[in-house]
């Protein structure tokens, strides 16, 4: 079930209609039907097949818990090894049989958020091994593993993020402050989504089907727009999980903190999908010894976090490549050491987001050879004219509307678009604050409310025919 | 405070329930795909058959329905009313594939039954896949889920095109039934033309095997046999859309002549039993075929030979019948086989038929 459907809007309505009724009197009571909603959304999504696997996952990780529980150290080792490599195991055959036996051997589907669930599983063992998480009666590791807003694309929720929720007094009872910042966040990431994200993909998917037509200028919006598509997608996805999770009493983690302002590529890495970050970083960068163990082993532990995280995002050698372009950035940016530090914040930034832009390329690129043929566009593409074909279906109604009311405007109306498109995707990137965080200083006001009735409306009539979020593919 | 955060939620959600209701209310009342029904305070616009089409089929009562791809969309009502006497209506798909048209169907047969069903079998639409989807075809339009509905009325597209509907009225420049989705106005039906927009194909190095097109046909056949069986009551006359001769030259170039034939045998075989069909060879019928001043391309004739279709199908011409299907192939086969048709491509050939043809 797509966050930007009719079927979801109705399903919120209800669950958190019957949820909030039942857990304003009885908490607990609450509990099922939210439950058994999570329940039904993976079905819908992910199927009995999915739903199954992933049961039997958490089984496996309700056992290990137990057993990490006890105090024999030996045995909690033991017991942890065995389930980081069920888990691990489970993702490997569903999503990465092919790619290791070159698509002789592959399973052919996979349950729906796996690789989510997967790093979820790993980190509350990890937790739980290291004592930084107690489990407590009550806490609900069925809710852990399905809650709705975050079951298919993350945020990859800390198990001392979540389960304390559980038994907080926000919990099913959220306040009018939650209820209007849930609200404010869902419009947002809806309007992210599909008034941003899908019209950049748009261009983004008429570049890459004829990237032999691509002038230099062309293949350039292509990059930028695809930068742009993917950040408003998987933040506004973020902020709907975030908005859905605010009307159930549930505050989720920040996941994006304005990525495309960073000045370096580290501190992007701290801004852009940051609950994988911190799993990769307190699950793999220091067991492994982070930085303490001199330089060529801590530019060695960057890059394998990088290798895992390009690897993680796709079965493919061109996101290995995306993992591995982002590890040697950062170890670039170690190497040059403070003075980088003193080049003029505008020059950093400039590089950073170059950085990013061109890594994004092979993010999206179907084959390594479809990454350089892009890039030489970019390079060598000649300075023509982006081609009118690159807008083909963009906006097209709205532009069909404005044409009719004004039509004088028909000369300009591709500038028109490219324009708005990305003058408002450019500054809603980089102005603002975070829509998260925003929430939680949100004030009510009559300005905002309007904007997001008229935008938030607009998105909706969008609906039909609207792509699905990227992210969710993983 | 806290009621300003619950005077702001509520007030947001009241805004958007607000504003999508009027939106859902101009498109309800407006009806722009006649989902509802035919608009009878204003014309109607035509954007789109695939969206379209359910409404036609839904909500226009007719006797005679014509369904086809794009070869058939000039066949007017008016013209069917005239031939077959009793009401009419068009529903075409362009480039459609039967699993679009059984869609169509299913909405037709679920709201009426016509007394005859004039179907174009295009040979290029019976040799393909038949599950292919454009995607283009809205579920929510054809489906019986009324939940569904939704997506029609709270839709951007249906929303644009009721206003354009309404500003199309008000500069009087709204459209008839019987003309909509028609295309043969403003096109220079000429052998000149027809030539032009025909890519001839290299001469293919080896023949396709008779049976190439054997599992796409009767994967379409299938779809048409369940019409012929769940609706025995409506009378199917079912035609061979009469592509130009330049479709016989395409196919021997491709190798594809006996496959073709084969397949054609193979409508026949399948159809013909069936009591409440009528096949129309007029793929074969030389008169329309033979004359390129009939086309715009290798496949597409003008309006004219849509009458002269209606007129030879009323006059049950060109019919194939188990008894005469066997012969009319084979005499059809000689006639494509032997035909000269480099002379298309002959200026001295062109020279004569000036000469033989003066402009009027």
């Amino acid at each position: 079930m797509s966050f930007q459907s009719f079927y979801f809007l109705a399903f919120l309505i209800l669950t958190v209609a019957v949820c909030l009724a039942m857990g304003r009197r009885n908490q607990q009571a609450g509990r099922l039907p939210l439950l058994l909603a999570c329940l039904f959304f993976y079905v819908t999504g992910g199927g009995w097949k999915g739903l199954l696997v992933l049961t039997i996952g958490m089984v496996v990780t309700a056992a290990v818990l137990q057993r990490l529980c006890g105090a024999e150290k030996k045995s909690r080792r033991r017991a942890l090894v065995l389930g980081c490599c069920w888990h691990i195991a489970v993702l490997l055959i569903f999503k990465y049989t092919g790619f290791f036996t070159g698509g002789r051997i592959s399973v052919g589907w996979a349950p729906l958020g796996l690789s989510f669930y997967t790093f979820q599983q790993l980190w509350l063992l990890k937790e739980a091994y290291t004592r930084q998480y107690e489990p407590v009666q009550g806490d609900d590791l069925t809710l852990y593993a399905f809650f709705f807003p975050t079951v298919t694309s993350g945020p990859i929720l800390q198990p001392g993020t979540f389960f304390p929720q559980l038994r907080g007094e926000s919990f099913l009872r959220p306040g009018w402050e939650d209820i209007a910042a849930g609200l404010y966040a869902i419009c947002c990431g809806t309007i992210k989504k599909v008034l941003l994200a899908d019209p950049f993909g748009v261009i983004v998917n008429n570049g890459w089907a004829r990237l032999e037509d691509l002038s230099a200028p062309g293949a350039w919006m292509v990059i930028l727009g695809y930068t742009l598509q993917l950040y408003f997608d998987f933040s506004g996805y973020c902020d709907i999980a975030a908005g859905c999770a605010r009307l159930l009493g549930i505050r989720l983690p920040v996941n994006f903190d304005s990525p495309y302002r960073s000045l370096s590529v580290g501190e992007f890495w701290k801004r852009w999908h940051i609950t994988l970050t911190t799993f990769l970083r307190e699950c793999v960068y220091f067991p492994l010894g982070g930085s303490k163990k001199g330089t060529i082993r801590t530019y060695l532990n960057i890059l394998i976090i990088f290798l895992i995280s390009g690897f993680w995002h796709g079965a493919g050698w061109t996101f290995i490549l995306w993992g591995v372009l982002h590890g040697l950035g950062q170890i670039i940016e170690r190497a040059w050491g403070p003075g980088r530090n003193r080049l003029p914040a505008l020059l950093r930034w400039g590089l950073t987001f170059a950085f990013v832009n061109l890594a994004w390329v092979f993010f999206r690129a179907p084959s390594l050879s479809g990454a350089w043929k892009m890039l030489s566009a970019a390079v060598s593409g000649g300075l023509g004219s982006p081609g009118a074909w690159l807008l083909d279906g963009l906006f097209s109604k709205e532009i069909g509307a404005l044409q009719l009311l004004i039509p004088a405007i028909k000369p300009w109306v591709n500038i028109l678009r490219v324009v708005l498109l990305y003058g408002t995707g450019m500054l809603a990137a980089l102005w603002p604050r975070n829509t998260i965080r925003q929430m939680d200083i949100f004030r009510p006001a009559l300005w905002r409310g309007a904007a997001l009735v008229v935008l938030t409306v607009w998105s909706i009539l969008s609906f039909t025919g609207i792509t699905t979020f990227i992210y969710s593919d993983f | 405070m806290k009621q300003a955060y619950r005077r702001w939620a509520c007030g947001l959600l009241a805004g958007m329930m607000l504003l999508l209701a009027l939106c859902a209310a101009v498109v309800y009342t407006v009806d722009p795909c006649f989902y509802y029904r035919i608009p009878d305070k204003w014309q109607p616009i035509f954007f789109s058959e695939r969206y379209q089409g359910a409404g036609l089929a839904k909500n226009v009562q007719a006797d005679t329905v014509v369904m086809g791809s794009s070869m058939a969309a000039n066949y007017r009502a008016s013209r069917v009313e005239k031939t077959f006497g009793g009401t009419a209506v068009r529903i075409t798909i362009p480039d459609g594939h039967f699993s679009e048209f059984d869609k169509v169907m299913e909405v037709l047969f679920r709201s009426q039954t016509p007394k005859r069903v004039l179907f174009a079998l295009d040979m290029n639409i019976l040799i393909r896949d038949e599950s292919g989807l454009t995607n283009a075809m809205p579920e929510y339009l054809y489906n019986e889920n009324p939940l569904d509905d939704i997506k029609y009325l709270l839709n951007k597209d249906t929303l644009y095109y009721s206003v354009y509907v309404l500003a199309a009225n008000g500069w009087g420049s709204g459209q008839t039934l019987d003309e909509g989705f028609t295309w043969d106005k403003g096109i220079w039906w000429n052998h000149a033309t027809a030539l032009d927009n025909y890519e001839r194909p290299e001469t293919a190095a080896e023949q396709v095997p008779d049976d190439a097109f054997f599992d796409n046909v009767d994967a379409n056949l299938e779809v048409v046999e369940s019409w012929l069986n769940e609706h025995p009551e409506t009378e199917f006359d079912l035609f061979f859309s009469p592509y130009s001769i330049l479709f016989w030259d395409k196919t021997a170039r491709k190798g594809q002549t006996d496959a073709v034939f084969a397949a054609m045998e193979r409508v026949c075989q399948t159809l013909l039993p069936h009591e409440n069909v009528k096949l129309y060879g007029l793929l074969m019928d030389r008169e329309i075929v033979d004359n390129l001043d009939h086309y715009c391309d290798y496949v597409h004739h003008s309006g004219e030979v849509c009458g002269m279709v209606l007129s030879k199908i009323a006059a049950d011409e060109d019919r194939l019948t188990a008894e005469n299907t066997e012969e009319t192939l084979a005499n059809w086969r000689e006639f494509v086989v032997n035909y000269d048709y480099d002379k298309f491509w002959d200026e001295a050939f062109w020279l004569q038929w000036n000469a033989e043809h003066p402009a009027v």
